[in-house]
C-alpha cells in the first residue's frame, strides 16, 4: 500500500485521475427543448387495452395561425398528433381535417379547444426554458372524435402522451 | 461533447500550456524530491552495491536483511500537530480562463498526529452563463456554502514532507438566482416571448469522496491538488425552475470535481509524550 502511494506514483496517479475525468459523458437535452402536448390515436371499441390506430389523409391546423399554415399536411399513417400550444393566452383552437370525398365541404371536421395556464419553466442548462401548460379541460366536436382522455395534465417538455383521442368505427 | 470535462477544458482550450503547467507544479515537485532523496542503486557481479548519498559505498551481506533493515523508521507526532489553513486557486484560474462558473475557497484543516485532519472548508460560489445557441442567461447569485470531513494521510509514518490523502466531505448551501434574458420562439404561431425568473431560491446538500497530494514548497507552505467524486443528496427544485449550479458543488449535473490549493502550517503544536519523543527504528534481525 505504502509503496503505490510514495511519491514516484503521484504522476500515475494524475495520469489515472485525468483519464477519470476524461470519462465523464455529457448526455445532453434528454426530454425536448419546448413542451408540446401530445396525443395519440385509438380505436374506441371494448377492448379493455386501447388499440393503437393510424388514419390516413388528414391534416391538422391551428386556429388564428397567421400564415394559414399545416402542423400536419394531408398525411398518411397519422398515429400521433402534437399541438402546439399558443404562450400567451389561456387556451388554442385547432381543426383536424379529413380530406375524403364524404368531406368535401369540410363540415366534418373537428374541432379542439384546449383551455390551460402556462408559465415560464426552466428545464435545465442543456434544454433551456420554455412555457409548460397545466390543462384544465378540453372542448371538442364529435364528427369522427368518439372521446378523448388526458392522461397528463401537466404538460412539460418530457417524452410522455398527454392525450389520447379515441375514434369510433361506426361514424 | 464532454459535459462535465469541458467545464474543466474550457479553460484548458484557450491557453492549454500556462494551464497545465499550473496543474503539473506539485507533481514536477514530487518527482525531483524523490530523484534527489533516494540513494542510487547498481548492481555488480559480486552482488549489490549501495551508494550513499555522500558517495560512501558499503557491501550488503544478505538481501532479505537487507531489505528488512531498509524499512524506513516510524516518526511519531503530537496529537495536535499544526493548523494548516488553504486557499483555493483552481476555480478563480478557472473564471481567470472563462469557465462561467466559480467561487473563492478557504480551508482550516486540523493535523492530528499527521495522520487525521478534519477538515472545514467554507467559500463563496457564483455563476453567469449563457450558453451557446440557448435562450436564456443563468446568474447563480454569490452565496456561501461549507464543507466538513476528514482527511486521512497513507504516508504519516514517513519522513517525506508530502502528504498522499482520502477522505470525505459533508457539503452544505443555500442559494439564490436567476433565469434572465430568455427568449421562447414559437416557430408555427410565430410568436416570441421575452421572459425573465427571477428570486429563484433553493438549498443542497452533497457528499464528496476525496484524494489528493500536498507537497511542501518551502517551510511552512505547501500546495497540491485534490480529485473529488460528488454525490449530491438532495436539492431543492422549483415550481418554475431547477437550479443549474450549487456553489460548493459545481454544476448540478456535474459528479467529478478538482481543488488546487496552497497552504500554510501554522506551527500549532501540543506536547509529545517524552516516551515516544524519539524516532523508533523498527529493525527486525532475522525473524527474531
Amino acid at each position: 500500500m505504502g509503496k503505490i502511494l510514495s511519491d514516484r506514483f503521484i504522476p500515475v496517479w494524475v495520469l489515472i485521475l485525468w483519464s477519470v475525468l476524461s470519462a465523464c459523458n455529457d448526455l445532453g437535452c434528454l426530454d425536448n427543448q419546448s413542451s408540446i402536448p401530445l396525443a395519440k390515436l385509438y380505436a374506441m371499441n371494448n377492448s379493455p387495452i386501447p388499440q393503437e390506430i393510424s388514419i390516413d389523409s388528414i391534416s391538422v391546423y391551428g386556429v388564428g395561425q397567421r400564415n394559414d399554415s399545416l402542423l400536419i399536411d394531408s398525411a398518411m399513417n397519422v398515429s400521433q398528433i402534437m399541438f402546439p400550444f399558443r404562450g400567451d393566452v389561456d387556451s388554442s383552437q385547432f381543426v383536424i381535417r379529413y380530406n375524403y370525398s364524404w368531406n368535401s365541404d369540410r363540415r366534418r371536421d373537428d374541432t379542439l379547444t384546449f383551455f390551460y395556464e402556462s408559465y415560464i419553466y426552466f428545464a435545465s442548462l442543456e434544454c433551456g426554458s420554455m412555457f409548460n401548460y397545466t390543462l384544465d379541460s378540453i372542448r371538442y366536436t364529435r364528427h369522427q372524435i368518439d372521446s378523448i382522455r388526458i392522461l397528463t395534465p401537466e404538460i412539460t417538455n418530457r417524452n410522455v402522451t398527454n392525450f389520447q383521442l379515441f375514434y369510433s368505427p361506426d361514424r | 461533447m464532454l459535459r462535465t470535462f469541458n467545464y474543466f477544458i474550457l479553460p484548458i482550450g484557450r491557453r492549454p500550456v500556462l494551464f497545465l503547467l499550473f496543474l503539473l507544479l506539485p507533481v514536477g515537485l514530487c518527482a525531483q524530491r524523490a530523484s534527489t532523496a533516494r540513494p542510487q542503486q547498481r548492481t555488480s557481479p559480486y552482488g549489490t552495491q549501495q551508494v550513499g548519498v555522500n558517495g560512501q559505498r558499503r557491501q550488503q551481506e544478505d538481501p532479505a536483511a537487507s531489505r528488512k533493515k531498509e524499512k524506513k523508521p516510524k516518526q511519531e507526532y503530537p496529537l495536535v500537530n499544526g493548523l494548516m489553513v488553504g486557499v483555493d486557486l483552481f476555480e478563480p484560474v478557472s473564471m481567470l480562463f472563462g469557465q462561467s462558473y466559480g467561487g473563492y475557497e478557504a480551508s482550516v484543516e486540523l493535523d492530528l498526529k499527521n495522520r487525521f485532519f478534519p477538515i472545514w472548508e467554507f467559500g463563496i460560489g457564483r455563476a453567469n452563463n449563457t450558453p451557446e445557441d440557448m435562450n436564456f442567461t443563468y446568474v447563480g447569485k454569490p452565496a456561501l456554502y461549507n464543507r466538513i470531513g476528514m482527511n486521512y494521510n497513507f504516508t504519516y509514518g514517513g519522513k517525506s514532507p508530502n502528504f498522499f490523502t482520502a477522505g470525505f466531505r459533508y457539503g452544505f448551501s443555500s442559494f439564490k438566482y436567476d433565469i434572465e434574458d430568455i427568449t421562447i420562439r414559437s416557430n408555427y404561431w410565430g410568436e416570441e416571448f421575452h421572459e425573465q425568473i427571477l428570486n429563484q431560491q433553493s438549498s443542497a446538500h452533497w457528499l464528496e469522496l476525496v484524494a489528493g497530494i500536498r507537497v511542501k514548497i518551502v517551510a511552512g507552505f505547501f500546495m497540491g491538488w485534490s480529485f473529488r467524486y460528488k454525490f449530491l443528496l438532495s436539492q431543492k427544485k422549483n415550481v418554475q425552475s431547477n437550479p443549474w449550479y450549487i456553489p460548493g458543488y459545481g454544476p448540478e449535473t456535474g459528479s467529478v470535481g478538482l481543488t488546487y490549493s496552497i497552504y500554510y502550517k501554522l506551527p500549532l503544536k501540543s506536547k509529545l509524550k517524552k516516551k515516544s519523543a524519539t524516532l523508533r527504528k523498527v529493525v527486525e534481525m532475522g525473524g527474531k
